[in-house]
């Protein structure tokens, strides 16, 4: 590609052939008057004036002129007219540094087609990564709709060039080590996509923006509790937990989500935890309905007899949901296999 | 006819003196102004810079992807790139990049205990020394703060290439002239951000203007702990560094 030649060219040299010959005269002018004011000025001092020859210095001027020319026109042949107009460089160079048509035009640029996709992926998990990362540059694609189309990648390798369990990546990112997770959601298939389960758009079905998720504050310093210092000498009650699980706060919930259906599930399973800070971290997930639907959801590759698979959106007819009706979330009508509605308090102790 | 006074060698030279130095205030002109361009940026009014911070980065290259195709950057050569530091139990440092097709990290072999990625780009050092070795003024600095290379101009001898500390620069085999990241000159004067950092999916890529207190830049700056890669160099890289190791050099 030479994108960067022809931007902008140059314009002719005329401007600098002309300087060049205005210096040439001036040097000669110079030298002629500086001479001059010199015998006037013995003139006025009554010196005798002798009778100047210049001939014999006629030739030295001659040939330095001509040397002297001939360098200045010659460097004004050879450089750029611009070259100078800033610092030491083509001031052209500028301008076509910045004439380029920029390719990736951006999250808003693809909204403006796309509002739709756009809503969904700036609530999800997925909100900081930008459209272009996996469609591609979208500028062709925004000129020529029709003929232009972005990049649809589909396959598992795409998703892992991100959430491949690396050891370089940073703890709290998300990292998949794709054989164990199929394994524990009981996908058969080895060659299922990602994309069978987790939309690209929103990955995790959240219920709200993650960046507006509930803080929670982290109990697991003596100084949160403790305030004013401790005796070191103090022993640790044997009641004391070096590590304050869930049910340290919210006992009665988590006794009773032992009873129910879901017993064997971790409550971060659902309210997912992310630790934003040493002081808290944000519970990023409410009970989406879509959200149930990640395990529950029947597809093609899960095995039926598994877990109980409902069909979406064919459940809603099933069970005759219209209007308001359709818009209740999952626990809404089955609350009872997961745990008692917390009351207030019993979410913030 | 009377006696002729000859010119004297002293004469003659204060003359071409004189000359010269007419010649002198002729070329010396009055400085543009340095706003030439046929847009409305002012190029005056900003201080780019550019931050980088390490903890955040996973490697995902897509970084280098955008650059790629933003600035038609040719295959096997990089204006940008992401370095994989692994340091194992005997502080051995295996240092790797994706070089592959679609810039894709693999899981490493290495037993690593410490282990982070580390994008890498130009610098734009303000003492930059790549300009000052280009024998054809074909590297220069822009007055908002970018070290570009005038494509006009370059006649690929790549002194620039062997001065750079930073192994930013390259020569670009389709051009067969130097070449390096501009962050995106094209893009940063239209108000846009360069691909680079408008691509990260984990905001590890800061660009703004230290001209702006208020810029996203300019308070991470102030309110975090960087540096720069090699101080002692002399060069004031205008690309800051949160979260570096003492491994990275």
């Amino acid at each position: 590609m030479t994108a960067y030649l022809g931007d902008k060219p140059d314009a002719p040299p005329g401007t600098m052939a002309i300087l060049t010959a205005f210096v040439v005269a001036t040097v000669i002018l110079v030298a002629v008057g500086v001479s001059r004011v010199r015998d006037a000025r013995q003139a006025a001092r009554g010196e005798l004036l002798p009778e100047v020859s210049y001939r014999h210095t006629r030739r030295l001027f001659l040939v330095i002129g001509i040397v002297l020319g001939g360098a200045l026109v010659a460097r004004a042949l050879a450089v750029p007219p611009t070259f100078g107009e800033f610092g030491y460089y083509r001031g052209a160079a500028v301008a076509a540094a910045m004439n380029h048509t920029p390719r990736h035009i951006g999250n808003e640029a693809c909204g403006d087609c796309h509002p739709d996709e756009l809503a969904l992926h700036d609530k999800d998990a997925h909100a900081t990564v930008p459209c272009e990362d996996c469609h591609g540059p979208g500028a062709e694609h925004a000129d020529k709709p029709e003929d232009v189309h972005p990049l649809k990648p589909k396959t598992k390798q795409f998703c892992l060039i991100c959430h491949q369990v690396l050891s370089a990546r940073p703890g709290a990112f998300p990292q998949i080590a794709w054989r164990d997770h199929y394994k524990f959601v009981g996908v058969k298939d080895p060659g299922t996509e990602c994309i069978a389960c987790h939309s690209p758009h929103e990955p995790l079905f959240m219920d709200r923006d993650i960046r507006t998720a509930r803080l929670h504050p982290l109990i697991q310093r003596c100084r949160d509790c403790h305030q004013g210092g401790m005796d070191e000498k103090t022993a640790r009650p044997a009641n004391h937990p070096a590590v304050f699980e869930c049910n340290y706060c919210h006992g009665k919930i988590v006794k009773d989500a032992a009873t129910r259906k879901h017993a064997g599930i971790q409550c971060t399973t659902c309210h997912l935890f992310t630790k934003v800070s040493d002081f808290a971290g944000r519970i990023i997930r409410d009970a989406d309905p879509r959200f149930c639907l990640l395990c529950h959801r029947r597809t093609a590759f899960r095995d039926p007899k598994v877990r109980p698979l409902i069909d979406w959106p064919g459940h809603l007819a099933e069970v005759k949901a219209t209007g308001k009706d359709a818009e209740k979330r999952c626990i809404d009508c089955h609350q009872n296999r997961i745990h008692v509605v917390p009351s207030a308090e019993e979410v913030s102790p | 006819m009377s006696e002729q006074r000859k010119l004297s060698r002293r004469e003659a030279m204060r003359m071409l003196a004189a000359g010269g130095g007419g010649l002198l205030l002729v070329h010396c002109g009055p400085i543009k102004p340095p706003a030439g361009q046929k847009s409305d940026y002012d190029w005056t009014k900003h201080q780019w810079a550019y931050a980088i911070d390490t903890t955040k980065c996973i490697g995902c290259n897509a970084c280098m992807r955008a650059c790629r195709a933003e600035n038609n950057v040719p295959k096997g050569v990089y204006r940008t790139w992401v370095e994989r530091y692994q340091i194992d139990a005997e502080d051995h440092v295996y240092v790797d990049s994706a070089t592959n097709e679609n810039f894709v990290f693999a899981p490493s072999s290495v037993r690593a205990v410490k282990a982070f990625f580390v994008p890498k780009m130009c610098n734009h050092c303000e003492k930059s020394v790549c300009n000052q070795v280009c024998p054809v003024g074909a590297a220069y600095h822009t007055k908002d703060g970018a070290v570009l290379v005038d494509h006009g101009r370059c006649i690929g001898c790549a002194y620039c290439v062997q001065a750079c500390p930073y192994g930013s620069r390259f020569i670009n085999p389709e051009l067969h002239m130097a070449d390096k990241c501009t962050w995106c000159y094209h893009r940063i004067t239209k108000g846009l951000l360069p691909a680079c950092v408008q691509s990260c999916p984990r905001e590890a890529r800061i660009f703004g203007d230290l001209a702006d207190p208020k810029s996203k830049l300019s308070v991470i700056l102030k309110q975090n702990r960087y540096r720069v890669l090699k101080p002692e160099m002399g060069t004031h890289p205008r690309c800051f560094y949160l979260g570096l190791d003492r491994e990275v050099v």
